[in-house]
């Protein structure tokens, strides 16, 4: 066990100076943008990560990455987050790239996507098919040396800013659910792809995006025909964080490490509120005795939070996001749910944005539901439930 | 600012492994849930106690100089995860954290090597820094010595006996402590802010093994109710086939294992750097209250009309999560603790 401070080397303070150096020069950050899991940094910046291979920061340099080792990438990743830069990377395909895509895909596709200068969304769920994910009902059939395809995916979040979408399709009848999925990786230039807006009550923009004869090339498909769920299954559990918790692992080293980072803000915010607004005594409010109990309560499950095995993070700190946004709703009543343009709002508006924003976090990147199905499986050997 | 950050490794060495390992070995073997029962209503079982001192338990974690074996705060954790699993009758934590504050304190203590051994078994009243008069003491019912904060002073009570059981729903050795009591003696073994040092860190590793300890009750009620989930049909399946059963199976795992981490870094903390986070030990025993209460609760409900029997196994769980979990005080104690922890936030903070 080690909790210790980690002490920088010159070199590695050389390189903090570096970072922090590209990103005064390139990035504006807004100090308001504290869950930035819907966005993507410019243009102009994502091009200055790419040049120094700092979208995968880990990965060898012949890989399109910087082989920075695991401080220094913490580092990057703890700077990124201080400037309020939007999180940006193909991580979670490109293994799966690399072990299903054809030569030319590996040749023509996946070097850009290495470094960063490309990028994909997910083409998983659709209006009638969520967490039943085999269900999809967009399908591929084969013309020639092509595919073409049809059908709508949702929540294609980052579809209007992102080169390719990694899209599951049906390959045969939709009543051999898991037998007949084939994955492509779909540019999305390609004539007939339609990209369309969806926005969130916590404003987070995400896509619907329509496919109508969209034709593909056999090169862009991955892995056998009718062999998609074995490719789509990889990801998954990456996007579970089905991991330990790491030795320099941001929180607990999973999704939720993001609602652990704006709760942390909100506490920040709403104990400054607190000492800064007095009550009918004049008494600071920080000062009153339930107000105390509710920081403490939501500094006790922030910290509960950080200790949560990575494979419940993501579950936990969406509940605990809800929980506490709603908690110090009720605590600055009425003026938390004030918009920030609002006069006497709070912490910009952001309490009640998080109430806005909380219920989303756990449906994208898999359903809390779905966690546990898999956490009750994999952690407990219990059976298959529904 | 520079980047601040520090590692965030949980991981165990090879021999804090084996250790755990062995302790819960030996403790399944001599502690089963007969011995448990039959240690009623006291909760404390001599035979059982005097083998631990013959397996060298109770020194583990006490200092070399003293006859200890010398090991931190983390093993300490470790050993009480595993008794607290079997809810062994015996006062392993509380002498435990009373002997590392008497070494401490009393280095050259006359009772030290008896405490030390197991035989004399000292305890600590762990709310006496906030609360006078006589102390509702854990493990005070087996004690011979008891130690407290008496007016900003250290002191150490004796007693020739230990005062009568108070009976309580975890069957816990639980005993009135009375300073003013003519029968208990004092010593003084420290004043002022020395003393307040000495008991403070002591409280903090009585909250962290004590939290530990009921990780350890969380985790096995977690088990037990996994073992019957998967015997006991409904509706012809296994009834952790449904998702009410099994999704509540999985809150419960996880909180237990989170509690454990959250034991772990404490005891780190208090070991490495006990000023840095002074509020962890708190934090660690509100946690694991918490998780001991909701877990045995749940276990008790998904074992069914069973589960609300005096002859289920669960049921002892249950008993002791609130006794063992509560003897530092409510939520509402550590909260206060935890909200100077916000106060530091704010003092250092820069969100604005």
């Amino acid at each position: 066990m080690d909790f210790s401070r980690v002490r920088l080397t010159a070199e590695q303070e050389a390189f903090e100076a570096e970072v922090r150096g590209v990103l005064e020069k390139h990035w504006t950050p807004d100090p308001n943008a504290i869950s930035l899991d819907h966005d993507r940094p410019s243009t102009e910046l994502i091009g200055e990560l790419v040049a120094r291979g700092w979208v995968h920061p880990r990965e060898p340099k012949d890989r399109g990455g910087a082989d920075l080792g695991p401080v220094e990438a913490r580092v990057l990743e703890l700077l990124l987050e201080e400037y309020h830069v939007p999180p940006y990377t193909n991580e979670l395909v490109l293994p799966t790239l690399r072990k299903y895509g054809s030569d030319r895909l590996k040749s023509e596709v996946l070097p850009d996507l290495e470094s960063g200068r490309t990028s994909f969304c997910l083409g998983y769920t659709e209006p009638d098919s969520g967490s039943d994910m085999a269900s999809v009902r967009t399908h591929a059939v084969r013309q020639g040396d092509d595919w073409v395809i049809n059908g709508s995916k949702m929540f294609t979040t980052w579809a209007h800013q992102s080169d390719f979408v990694f899209l599951l399709t049906r390959t045969g009848p939709v009543e051999n659910k898991h037998r007949n999925l084939t994955v492509f990786l779909v540019p999305m230039h390609t004539e007939g792809v339609e990209v369309g807006p969806i926005y969130g009550m916590g404003d987070e923009r995400t896509n619907v995006t329509y496919y109508r004869d969209v034709r593909v090339p056999d090169y862009l498909r991955l892995g056998a025909i009718d062999a998609g769920w074995q490719v789509v299954s990889e990801p998954l559990a990456a996007e579970h964080g089905l991991s330990d918790l790491d030795a320099l692992a941001d929180y607990n080293g999973s999704l939720g490490a993001s609602n652990v980072r704006v709760l942390e803000h909100l506490l920040l915010r709403t104990a400054q509120w607190a000492a800064a607004t007095a009550d009918e005594d004049g008494r600071p409010l920080i000062e009153d005795r339930n107000v105390r109990r509710q920081l403490a309560t939501m500094l006790l499950d922030i910290e509960v939070n950080r200790n949560t095995p990575s494979q419940f993070g993501k579950v936990r700190g969406s509940e605990t996001l809800a929980l506490h946004a709603d908690a110090i709703a009720d605590l600055t009543a009425p003026v938390g749910v004030l918009h920030s343009e609002a006069p006497g709002s709070v912490a910009s508006g952001l309490i009640g944005w998080a109430r806005l924003f909380a219920p989303g976090t756990a449906i994208y990147g898999g359903t809390t539901e779905i966690y546990r199905n898999n956490i009750a499986r994999a952690d407990l050997g219990l059976p298959r439930a529904r | 600012m520079p980047v601040n950050f520090r590692w965030n490794d949980y991981s165990l060495t090879d021999e804090q492994r084996d250790l755990a390992t062995m302790l819960g070995g030996f403790f399944r073997d001599v502690a089963p849930v007969e011995v448990v029962r039959a240690a009623e209503p006291l909760g404390y079982d001599d035979d059982l106690w005097k083998r631990t001192i013959g397996a060298g338990i109770p020194r583990l974690a006490l200092p070399d100089s003293a006859g200890g074996d010398g090991a931190g705060l983390i093993e300490l954790a470790l050993a009480a995860a595993e008794a607290g699993r079997t809810l062994a009758p015996i006062p392993f934590v509380d002498a435990s954290a009373a002997t590392r504050l008497l070494a401490m304190a009393g280095p050259d203590h006359a009772d030290l090597p008896a405490a030390v051994e197991g035989s004399l078994v000292c305890s600590l009243a762990p709310l006496s820094g906030r609360r006078g008069g006589p102390q509702l003491t854990p493990s005070g019912a087996v004690a011979g010595r008891v130690l407290l904060l008496l007016n900003g002073d250290l002191v150490l009570l004796s007693r020739d006996a230990p005062p009568a059981h108070a009976a309580n729903q975890g069957s816990a050795p639980l005993a009135w402590w009375d300073p003013a009591d003519p029968d208990t003696r004092s010593e003084v073994l420290a004043t002022g802010p020395r003393a307040r040092t000495f008991w403070d860190h002591a409280v903090g590793e009585w909250q962290i093994a004590t939290a530990a300890a009921l990780g350890g009750l969380a985790g096995e009620a977690c088990r037990l109710t996994r073992t019957y989930a998967l015997q006991r049909y409904s509706f012809g399946v296994p009834i952790a086939s449904h998702q009410a059963v099994s999704h509540t199976l999985v809150d419960m795992h996880m909180a237990a294992q989170t509690t454990r981490n959250l034991a772990l870094k404490a005891a780190w903390y208090s070991d490495n750097e006990p000023a840095t986070r002074p509020e962890l030990p708190a934090m660690a025993l509100a946690d694991a209250c918490r998780t001991a209460l909701r877990n045995t609760e749940r276990a008790v409900h998904l074992h069914g009309g069973f589960g609300i029997t005096s002859e289920a196994d669960i049921s002892l769980y249950h008993r002791r999560a609130a006794v063992w979990g509560q003897l530092g005080g409510g939520s509402t104690v550590h909260l206060q603790t935890i909200a100077a922890a916000v106060d530091r936030l704010l003092a250092a903070g820069h969100a604005d």
